[in-house]
């Protein structure tokens, strides 16, 4: 688990990351959003003020221009001249003086008290037309007040807006100068300076379209728009923003339009309106852009921004992927450095260990040849004196064949503990070679071969398949083998079985061991010696000439190969059991 | 037919005394205590055969042999070591020789010591 946990650590870490980032990002690019929208706003309201100062004037220019013109003299007179006569004036004087008012209106004209058109321009065509039942001429007729109409539908059925002008010579009632402005106009000029996206219309006071991109909608109201099923809205918000436009109030918001063939996606628009004045009339000039079109940018910015976040976080992530892997990769190699390096700190440790072995037991090498000589010396001393009183002195004394007999035997026995401490201190230097461990046991076998039959011991070998091979010295391990299989000849006077059994033990661990068992079915090994097997000069044979040293010399010889010996009475039944552990070299490879 | 001498050499008097005493019926011993005198007792006494020890205090057996064999009238004589060195084991073999020369081990038994001495004595016949 807790390799699991590790392994996940970076990609979870890289994923908090990318969530932080992702939230910051986010609130980001909403706080970007809301900026540029409310900058917008803000612009649109400045354009929108300016297109309505701008209609303004212009409708003020018009009415000065109108008011100006009913004051002059040719304008009076031609009045009192009537159609005929005007024609004859010509109508060249009259466009001189309309000329700058036909800037300012599709089409100017006179109409004299009766309601007949006596001049028009630019076209001529209205002219000797009666146009009292216009509402707007009928209107002014009576009252003879300047007035601008609502939308008038004339005879060709155009919405147009008219500005009426009556005319007085010295102080009658002449006639009217009617000013005719066409919603397409309007709308031209509406759109003159709105760009960048945005559109813009007119509606008045009654919520009638005077200026709308689609001409269809002129002079309709706007619910008409709605009720053709073009766009619904969120009725709210919008109403809340008419109802301000249509009370000739400046403002400005957000609404959302939902179109009909798409009505789940809404279509945010900012809109901003600032009132109109046309005589009486209060209009709004209404001017949205798609709300889309203005955080677009952002989202592009945004966009990119995640997009070049993701290609970094994937970038890091390769990253982290990578380093992860090539640091897996360095660890094994540390670690497979750092187990060479402890098997060669075991190894020099063995070495070391072996060699202070080898030492110690090299001064006492040195000191048991010089026991020997100085013990061996005085032995040979007692022994030729034994011989000549034994050949010279004839004593009828029974005691003396006995006492020569006894001290023979124990210069015997002390030349033998003597010969087996030198051998005990000889085991010093080892010839170590990788061998075969089922070799040196057959060697061994031979060895006491002729001890083995004459005990009537049978030999029973069980010895594993494939084992590596040994680094050892085959001599001294021949030594070893040789003394426990003696030892069980002893220990089985009238016969018995001897079983030797070889495996191998912690296969692939940090120790691997091939293991040697020797087991026999003799009188095991008494009670009282057993912690002290291998202390030298223990023994249970001194009486037959055994110094107590065998088992030391085993131990010692083991020790030296960095190996190990176990010997303890079987469990399952009488007799005693050896274990040798000999150690596998990882160099020495399999056999 | 005269008794074969042999010069039995070993700092250890009692030693010699005791190989002296068992061997005067068989064999004409000569005993020498001092390592140094070897040569003088040999040109002198002129043994069939040299029981010499190993490890002497004034000079060793192998350098005394050296200086025998170096020694013309000397060469042929057989030299047998008799020393503690070596174990009762090794020296019963009869190919075991230490410094080019048989060897018995000490403590030696009588029987051992007659059996050396006849079997080198008839190689050098």
């Amino acid at each position: 688990m807790g390799t699991f946990f590790k392994k996940i650590f970076p990609y979870a870490g890289m994923l908090v990351v990318v969530a932080v980032v992702g939230y910051f990002a986010r609130q980001n690019h909403n706080y970007f959003e809301k900026i540029i929208v409310e900058q917008a706003r803000r612009q649109l309201l400045d354009t929108v003020r300016f297109e309505a100062s701008s209609l303004n004037q212009h409708v003020l220019n018009l009415t000065q221009e109108l008011e100006i013109l009913s004051g002059q003299e040719v304008i009076q007179e031609a009045f009192a001249y009537g159609p005929g006569k005007i024609r004859n004036v010509g109508f060249s004087l009259l466009d001189d003086s309309f000329k700058d008012v036909k800037t300012l209106a599709d089409s100017l004209s006179m109409v004299d008290a009766r309601g007949v058109v006596i001049y028009g321009a630019p076209s001529r065509d209205n002219i000797g037309k009666d146009l009292s039942s216009e509402s707007d001429v009928r209107r002014a007729l009576a009252d003879r007040h300047v007035q601008a109409s609502g939308i008038v539908y004339p005879a060709a059925r155009v919405p147009v807006l008219t500005f009426v002008q009556p005319v007085l010579s010295q102080g009658r009632f002449v006639g009217l100068l009617r000013a005719v402005i066409s919603l397409e106009t309007l709308q031209a000029i509406v759109n003159r300076n709105v760009g960048g996206g945005a559109y813009a219309f007119l509606f008045d006071q009654d919520g009638r379209f005077l200026s709308y991109p689609d001409k269809h909608y002129l002079g309709q109201s706007v619910a008409t728009l709605f009720a053709d099923g073009h766009l619904s809205l969120d009725k709210s918000g919008f109403q809340t923003l008419m109802d301000q436009g249509l009370r000739g109030e400046e403002g400005s918001g957000i609404c959302q339009l939902f179109p009909v063939d798409s009505p789940h996606e809404a279509e945010a628009v900012i809109v901003a309106f600032s009132p109109v004045y046309f005589g009486s009339h209060v209009w709004s000039l209404v001017s949205g852009i798609d709300y889309d079109a203005v955080s677009g940018p952002v989202n592009r910015n945004a966009r990119d921004n995640i997009v070049f976040a993701g290609l970094v976080v994937l970038i890091l992530l390769l990253s982290v992927a990578f380093f992860y892997r090539d640091q897996k990769r360095k660890n094994s190699e540390l670690q497979r450095l750092y187990q060479e390096q402890k098997k060669n700190l075991q190894d020099l440790s063995s070495a070391q260990s072996m060699l202070i072995q080898s030492a110690k037991m090299e001064s006492v090498g040195r000191l048991a040849a010089g026991v020997a000589h100085e013990v061996k010396n005085p032995l040979a001393i007692i022994l030729m004196g034994v011989k000549y009183f034994r050949n010279n002195i004839k004593s009828k004394d029974e005691h003396v064949p006995v006492f020569l007999d006894d001290i023979e035997g124990a210069v015997n026995r002390a030349d033998a503990i003597v010969n087996d401490l030198l051998d005990f201190s000889s085991i010093t230097g080892l010839e170590i070679k990788s061998q075969d461990i089922h070799a040196i046991i057959d060697k061994s076998l031979l060895l006491v071969k002729h001890a083995l039959k004459k005990a009537n011991v049978r030999v029973i070998k069980e010895l594993g398949e494939g084992l590596p091979a040994v680094n050892v010295d085959k001599n001294k391990v021949e030594q070893v083998f040789v003394n426990f299989f003696m030892n069980a000849v002893e220990a089985m006077p009238d016969g018995g079985e001897l079983r030797v059994r070889t495996f191998r033990e912690g296969a692939g661990g940090r120790v691997d061991w091939v293991v040697v068992r020797i087991e026999d079915t003799g009188m095991g090994i008494p009670e009282s010696v057993l912690k002290d097997l291998f202390v030298p000069f223990v023994t249970t044979k001194r009486s037959v000439g055994g110094t107590g040293l065998g088992l030391s010399i085993v131990k010692n010889i083991m020790e030296l190969h960095g190996g190990k010996v176990i010997l303890e009475n079987k469990a399952e039944g009488p007799g005693a059991r050896a274990t040798l552990w000999f150690k596998i070299q990882q160099e020495a490879g399999y056999g | 037919m005269a008794k074969k001498k042999i010069l039995v050499v070993d700092d250890e008097v009692a030693f010699t005394r005791g190989v002296k005493a068992n061997l005067d019926a068989i064999y004409d011993v000569r005993v020498e205590n001092h390592a140094s005198r070897v040569c003088d007792a040999v040109q002198e006494f002129r043994p069939d055969l040299i029981l010499l020890d190993v490890m002497m205090p004034d000079m060793d057996g192998c350098e005394v042999a050296l200086r025998l064999n170096e020694d013309c009238c000397c060469q042929k004589i057989p030299i047998v070591y008799i020393t503690a060195l070596v174990a009762k084991s090794k020296s019963a073999n009869k190919k075991s020789k230490v410094y080019d020369y048989p060897c018995l081990a000490k403590p030696v038994t009588l029987d051992d010591l007659t059996t050396g001495i006849e079997l080198y004595l008839k190689k050098k016949a």
